[in-house]
């Protein structure tokens, strides 16, 4: 099975890789990511505002302090994926480790 | 008679028995067989009547073969269509082995949830433990055989446990019956750990972080699907509303996410990211209310089809590129850009954006703790939440399909695989769009509506904002970089703590072993010696003794008695 993935991929490859001079794609563009990365921070900064139309009842009642749940995201995911990077000096291992 | 018993059989039966003949016919006729079954067989149960049994006589046993309510219904319903996805995934390959096993694999674990008694659990559980190594030896690589051999002995310990905890529980309670459980004796408890295992409880994970990603690019897809949810019905069954699944199901959703931000084979982030889903639906089995085990059993069907999504889109591109190190991957979007869309339509459900479908499942398991003001808990679910979109939302597309580009240029995925995808897509699109369709088939009846505006906008806050953080860490440069590695973890621990412990013992015992041969050789030679120097024929004690001597000293010897005696 193994071999029969990577002779498909390597014939894929060969046969696929460099041909001609590719068309220019929107997403390769700087502007393009610029433009995506707007959008990400207007859907942000409205999923806040729109904490101020409605009225709000969680289950805890911190969770209806105003932006609650858009402060912990942010905070939790950079507290995780920094603690990840952390975790790596104590369990990563060369790939061959296992071998 | 026969008929009877033929239409008491659990379903399932049919993809276990028409498995070996489906797999022998010509290549498109078998894989016509071998779609057409799972639809049958789903066919098959929802004309059976919601509430049906049927026991047979074994011995003086009675065992209830097939049982149909309202919870095991749904498992059955998704496991048959989880069939039919990886069937038609898989239907370009010839290899007739793995095809007979998955049929097999799947059949089995839905007459386990039929099954009414600890017994024939037991008979179906090992059956989907045998039956589902055949996709990891199927890879025919080194490493497979071993992750293989790993796993087998693994599941076969979870069945072990069960039949041992079945007795037990026998010889207390006098019936077989697979009803509520608890924790109130040593069976219970022994049953509890056989399904703990299966469920990939913490520090009882390590095999499917070790199998699942040495499996076929098609086996994965199976494996993903039936076992560790087999395992939740179980618990479901026997062990709803106990209380210490909380801590344990809330571990599982925060403990493997730091595992799945730093490993890069991404068919083993998608392995803990499995682990994570699972946590959710323990805490909802744990919690135990009628809400909670709705939430559970809704999570369970959405994540499912979304889980299934996610390894078909991995299982292509490592198909197509021949790699799937997130390292070594990057701007497939332009090569295969319909498995990137569903591959991205499947990363949404999981990280519960509204209108897909693990918005309206999980929802339901966060109310319900949310409900019963289990505070801790609910923050770390919280937590996890905005973990799943790191590790699934955001690295699995992201490092795949976009990032830096890698050169890599493939064909499509094959249109059988995209045909899948599709269907698994449109499915988790439907649910979210339409939830009552899948909160119609739940075990306790529903009251129960995801959309509100408040739980809309603090999902959409938590996902946009830790999205936003990414983008943050990514443009400062701080997320980690995917890197060629292996991360350690708990399968360490019997792959090179124990051999090298056992070796330490072995050595320790050879050197006790030889020290004490030495002695004793040193000892049998210094007698000799002592023997030979002293008493030889020619030394002083050896030469022949005058008679009267020998006399003189028997006389001594008889007066110190005499002496002693007094």
């Amino acid at each position: 099975m193994a071999d029969e993935i990577s002779r498909n991929g390597n014939q894929e490859r060969q046969a696929l890789h460099g041909a001609a001079a590719e068309e220019d794609r929107w997403l390769d563009r700087p502007s393009s990511i610029n433009l995506i990365i707007k959008i990400l921070v207007a859907a942000c900064v409205l999923s806040v505002l729109a904490d101020f139309f409605y009225h709000k009842h969680a289950d805890y009642s911190f969770q209806d302090w105003i932006a609650f749940d858009a402060v912990f995201g942010f905070v939790a995911y950079v507290g995780l994926v920094m603690t990840a990077k952390g975790l790596r000096r104590l369990l990563m291992r060369d790939e061959d480790y296992y071998d | 008679m026969i008929d009877v018993f033929v239409s008491g059989l659990p379903p399932g039966v049919l993809l276990i028995v028409a498995a070996i003949p489906a797999v022998l016919l010509p290549h498109r006729l078998s894989q016509a067989v071998m779609m057409a079954l799972p639809i049958v067989g789903l066919a098959h149960l929802l004309q059976m009547p919601a509430d049906f049994s049927y026991s047979i006589e074994v011995f003086d046993y009675t065992l209830q073969i097939t049982r149909i309510d309202g919870l095991s219904r749904v498992f059955g319903i998704v496991f048959h269509i989880a069939a039919f996805l990886g069937v038609l995934y898989a239907s370009h390959q010839k290899d007739r082995l793995q095809a007979a096993a998955a049929l097999i694999y799947a059949g089995a674990a839905i007459a386990a949830v039929f099954a009414g008694d600890l017994m024939t659990l037991f008979v179906w559980w090992e059956l989907t433990a045998v039956s589902s190594v055949f996709l990891v030896w199927a890879s025919r690589t080194e490493a497979a055989l071993k992750a293989g051999q790993r796993y087998l002995i693994i599941q076969v310990m979870s069945g072990l446990l069960l039949l041992a905890g079945a007795i037990l529980l026998y010889r207390d309670s006098g019936t077989l019956a697979f009803e509520h459980i608890g924790l109130e004796s040593a069976g219970g408890w022994l049953v509890f750990l056989s399904f703990g295992i299966k469920a990939a409880f913490p520090l009882l994970h390590g095999w499917m972080k070790d199998a699942y990603p040495e499996a076929t690019v098609t086996g994965t897809v199976f494996l993903s699907g039936f076992t560790t949810k087999l395992a939740i019905y179980a618990l479901a069954r026997g062990y709803a509303g106990t209380d210490i699944l909380i801590p344990i199901g809330v571990t599982m959703t925060a403990f493997p996410i730091f595992f799945a931000v730093i490993e890069n084979d991404l068919r083993r982030v998608l392995s803990y990211s499995l682990n994570n889903q699972l946590g959710f639906m323990v805490v909802g089995v744990g919690v135990g209310t009628e809400l909670a085990l709705n939430g559970t059993v809704a999570h369970v069907f959405a994540h499912v089809i979304y889980k299934a999504l996610l390894f078909m889109a991995m299982g292509a591109v490592l198909f197509r590129t021949g790699t799937i190190k997130a390292s070594e991957l990057g701007g497939l979007y332009k090569s295969m850009p319909w498995t990137a869309f569903f591959c991205i339509i499947g990363s949404l459900s999981i990280s519960g954006f509204p209108l897909t479908s693990g918005f309206v499942s999980k929802s339901m398991v966060l109310s319900a703790v949310g409900h019963e003001h289990l505070l801790i808990i609910s923050m770390v679910l919280l937590f996890a939440s905005a973990g799943v979109l790191d590790h699934s939302g955001i690295k699995i597309p992201f490092f795949s399909f976009f990032a830096h580009d890698s050169g890599i240029r493939v064909k499509e995925a094959p249109i059988n695989m995209r045909l899948a995808m599709g269907i698994a897509a449109a499915f988790c699109i439907g649910i979210g769009v339409f939830p009552e369709y899948l909160y119609a088939i739940l075990p306790y009846p529903v009251e129960y509506s995801p959309y509100t505006v408040s739980h809309v906008v603090t999902v959409l806050q938590l996902l946009l904002f830790a999205a936003l953080a990414f983008v943050v860490l990514w443009k400062t440069g701080l997320y980690p970089p995917e890197l060629r590695s292996v991360i350690l973890d708990i399968d360490w621990t019997w792959r090179r703590l124990l051999p090298a412990a056992w070796s330490g013992v072995s050595e320790v015992w050879l050197m006790g072993q030889r020290w004490f041969l030495g002695t004793a050789d040193r000892s049998r030679l210094a007698v000799l010696d002592f023997t030979r120097a002293h008493l030889s024929p020619w030394t002083r004690f050896g030469e022949p003794w005058p008679t009267g001597v020998t006399a003189m000293w028997a006389a001594v010897l008889l007066f110190a008695y005499l002496l002693l005696s007094f």
